[in-house]
């Protein structure tokens, strides 16, 4: 019998300040890590007495066990500030940073990352 | 008044980073419109500004949906709402600065009356890349038997736009209301295909194909609403197309992979022979489906309906499946403090058949030549592959389950239940799937400072959907052939026809329990533990047992130590435990 496990955690903090009247203060963090693995894949490639004929690979290989195994972590971080200036304008400054790190590929590497500033202002009326 | 300053102004932001990840979790709700007796005829707020970004690596999963091949984008938004004399409106506008990255949305109410609205998005969607640089091997046995791959665009970044407008109106004469409502989403941009030429190789090629996919739907119906009768009947017209020229490939000549004789035609359809043909090629939909609801309250207790017909057509190929189907429920209040639940639900799903005229090739040299694969094997296989493909899909099923209601104390509600289906397939192998299930859930509140929640549930299931005969071959030949003729040996079909075991995803028995309880020792704390189980198995195979395990525990805060900070955290960890048979073939041929 074989089996194929897999785990996930996941964490998240917010927090959200006024440390005066006019400023709204906030920070956010979400983080994630999960892992998948083969397990019990009792396949000995030296049960073969010979290689398969026609093949210049071995049919089972030791990659095999592990070739759907998967492990990732991703963070994402999100801060900012909102300031009444006067009655009706605000001022806004946010920053975002996430991360996917593929710490075991499957087809191919998607580890990658993004930091984006934004700044803007709010009128109300 | 700074309240209601930071919800405009948390809510500006929030809009203006909608296509981040962390959107969900910025700290202020969007804006509610105003309470009427105060309502001032217009109100709103207006936001300019920037972007930049700077990236690394693949963007294709930590910014799948986002825009973030942009340096820097200038972004706006507006928020318009008011009332004044019956007449409602609430407008939204936001432009991220890219086409990519824009949600509008516009509402009027005129004295509740008419209604109306109109909203659109648009978002992308980033795909990946297969590179298929691992399908490669090689053999010695010479000619071309091996595995290789050709990309024909390796350089292409895929991405998909998603688009979708839709527009609605209400139309309320006193008891009754007309609504008409129409959808477009649209889908474009381009994504990697695949296709694979057998015999003389294993040749997979990708082709980029480009979306140009629009889906629309209209909506039309009518609605009743009397004091305790209420129904409502909707039509509902949809068809999808993909106006995106397929790519063609022209297959590789389907010879002998070792000794690259032209004998192998007879086991293929079509080689390079038919020239190009054409890859990945999406049908035509259309579908349209009529819904009646009704519902009669008496007092507390009530009867509720809903009966579907349904009719989706692949327009290209003439072949449709059908749907109708039916549920109900009753509620009946027993006393202040218990009550009775029934459902019943009934359904089926009816897919044409479809004849499959294979086209059977005979092969220019060899043993085999000027027959089909038929001929040359007449002991193995019937006169033709010609076949009726009968539907799996179709099935017949029918639910039951009845539910008591209970409040044993102050705060606390306990509900029993027992739930019957059953599945009747007309075509597949496991004609009939049987379902019991009894669960116990119940909430309370103790001392107005702890909350709890939980929830047990036992499924019992008999003939669970499964794969008849789909691994483990008998051992027929276990030494290689001698020599390089492909008729000297174990054909593949022998081995697949002799396979014995019987594989599943489904369970014969399963067991979910769920609890949650929350703390709030204060007006300024609460904590939440939650728990979720599930096992199930299937020891009811031949040649195996199937079971998968599940378990998720987690916590959650809310601290409020003033009016000037809040912080809220949480944890959730989950394992999963999948144990089944796993058969991979020895064969080589």
């Amino acid at each position: 019998m074989a089996g194929y496990d897999n785990t996930s955690s996941s964490a998240w903090m917010g927090i959200q300040a006024y440390p005066t009247p006019r400023a709204e203060v906030f920070a956010n963090l979400a983080w994630n890590r999960a892992t998948a693995t083969i397990t019990d894949f009792a396949y000995d490639g030296g049960e073969y007495t010979a290689q398969m004929v026609g093949l210049d690979y071995s049919l089972h290989s030791a990659s095999m066990a592990g070739f759907s195994n998967l492990e990732f972590t991703r963070i994402g971080l999100n801060g900012g500030m909102n300031f009444r200036v006067s009655d009706p304008l605000i001022v806004n400054v946010t920053v975002d940073y996430s991360k996917y790190d593929d710490k075991e590929p499957y087809l191919f590497s998607v580890t990658g990352s993004y930091v984006r500033f934004f700044g803007g202002v709010t009128w109300v009326f | 008044m700074r309240s209601r300053i930071t919800s405009v102004v948390a809510a500006a932001v929030a809009m203006l980073v909608l296509a981040q990840p962390l959107a969900a979790q910025t700290p202020a709700p969007a804006p509610a419109p105003p309470a009427r007796a105060a309502a001032p005829a217009w109100e709103g707020t207006f936001s300019l500004g920037g972007s930049g970004f700077s990236t690394d690596g693949y963007q294709g999963r930590v910014a799948e949906y986002n825009v973030t091949d942009q340096d820097a984008l200038a972004s706006i938004k507006a928020l318009l709402w008011g009332e004044k004399d019956g007449f409602r409106y609430d407008i939204t506008a936001v432009n991220g600065g890219d086409s990519r990255d824009q949600n509008y949305a516009a509402s009027v109410d005129i004295k509740r009356i008419l209604k109306a609205h109109v909203t659109y998005r648009s978002l992308p969607h980033r795909l990946d890349h297969d590179t298929l640089d691992y399908v490669d091997g090689g053999s010695g046995l010479g000619g071309t038997f091996i595995v290789r791959h050709d990309d024909t665009d390796p350089a292409a970044q895929y991405e998909m736009k998603y688009g979708d407008l839709e527009a609605g109106v209400d139309l309320t004469l006193k008891n009754l209301t007309f609504f008409l409502g129409h959808e477009r989403q649209t889908r474009g941009g381009s994504h990697q295909v695949m296709t694979v030429s057998h015999c003389a190789n294993c040749h997979t090629v990708a082709f980029t194909k480009k979306y140009e996919e629009v889906t629309r739907t209209l909506t039309a119906g009518a609605r009743l609403s009397l004091s305790a009768f209420t129904a409502e009947y909707t039509f509902t017209d949809r068809d999808y197309e993909d106006s995106g020229a397929n790519p063609l490939n022209q297959f590789d000549n389907a010879v002998q992979p070792a000794t690259l004789q032209d004998i192998f035609l007879n086991r293929v359809q079509y080689d390079d022979a038919n020239g190009l043909l054409p890859v990945s090629s999406d049908p035509a939909i259309r579908k349209y489906s009529n819904t009646l609801r009704a519902r009669l309250a008496v007092k507390d207790a009530s009867l509720s309906g809903i009966f579907t017909q349904a009719h989706t057509e692949n327009v290209d190929q003439d072949l449709a499946y059908d749907y109708t189907g039916g549920s109900t429920r009753l509620f009946v209040p027993i006393g202040k403090k218990m009550s009775v639940k029934a459902d019943f639900r009934r359904y089926s799903l009816e897919n044409d058949s479809v004849f499959v005229d294979v086209v059977e090739q005979t092969a220019p040299a060899g043993l085999s030549a000027g027959l089909t694969y038929p001929q040359a094997f007449p002991t193995a296989f019937p006169a033709t592959f010609d076949f009726v493909r009968d539907s799996s899909m179709n099935r017949t099923p029918t639910e039951f389950g009845v539910e008591l209601g209970i409040q044993p104390a102050k705060r606390t509600f306990l509900r029993f239940g027992y739930g019957f289906q059953a599945i009747e397939r007309e075509f597949y192998e496991v004609e009939k799937t049987t379902t019991n299930t009894l669960y116990f859930a119940g909430r309370s509140t103790i001392n107005k400072q702890v909350n709890t929640r939980f929830r047990v549930q036992f499924e019992d299931i008999k003939d669970p959907y499964l794969h008849r005969q789909a691994a483990i071959p008998a051992v027929l030949q276990p030494t290689p052939s001698a020599g390089l003729s492909p008729l000297t040996g174990l054909q593949y079909y022998t081995m697949y026809q002799s396979r014995q075991a019987d594989l599943t995803s489904f369970p014969t028995q399963s067991l979910f329990v769920e609890g949650l309880v929350t703390v709030t020792p204060n007006d300024r704390l609460a904590i939440t533990g939650h728990y979720r189980f599930r096992d199930s198995e299937n020891n009811a195979l031949n040649f195996s047992d199937w079971g998968r395990t599940s378990s998720s525990p987690g916590v959650d805060i809310w601290f409020a130590a003033d009016d000037k900070w809040a912080l809220t955290a949480g944890y959730v960890y989950q394992k999963e435990q999948l144990e089944t048979l796993f058969s991979t073939l020895a064969f080589s041929g």
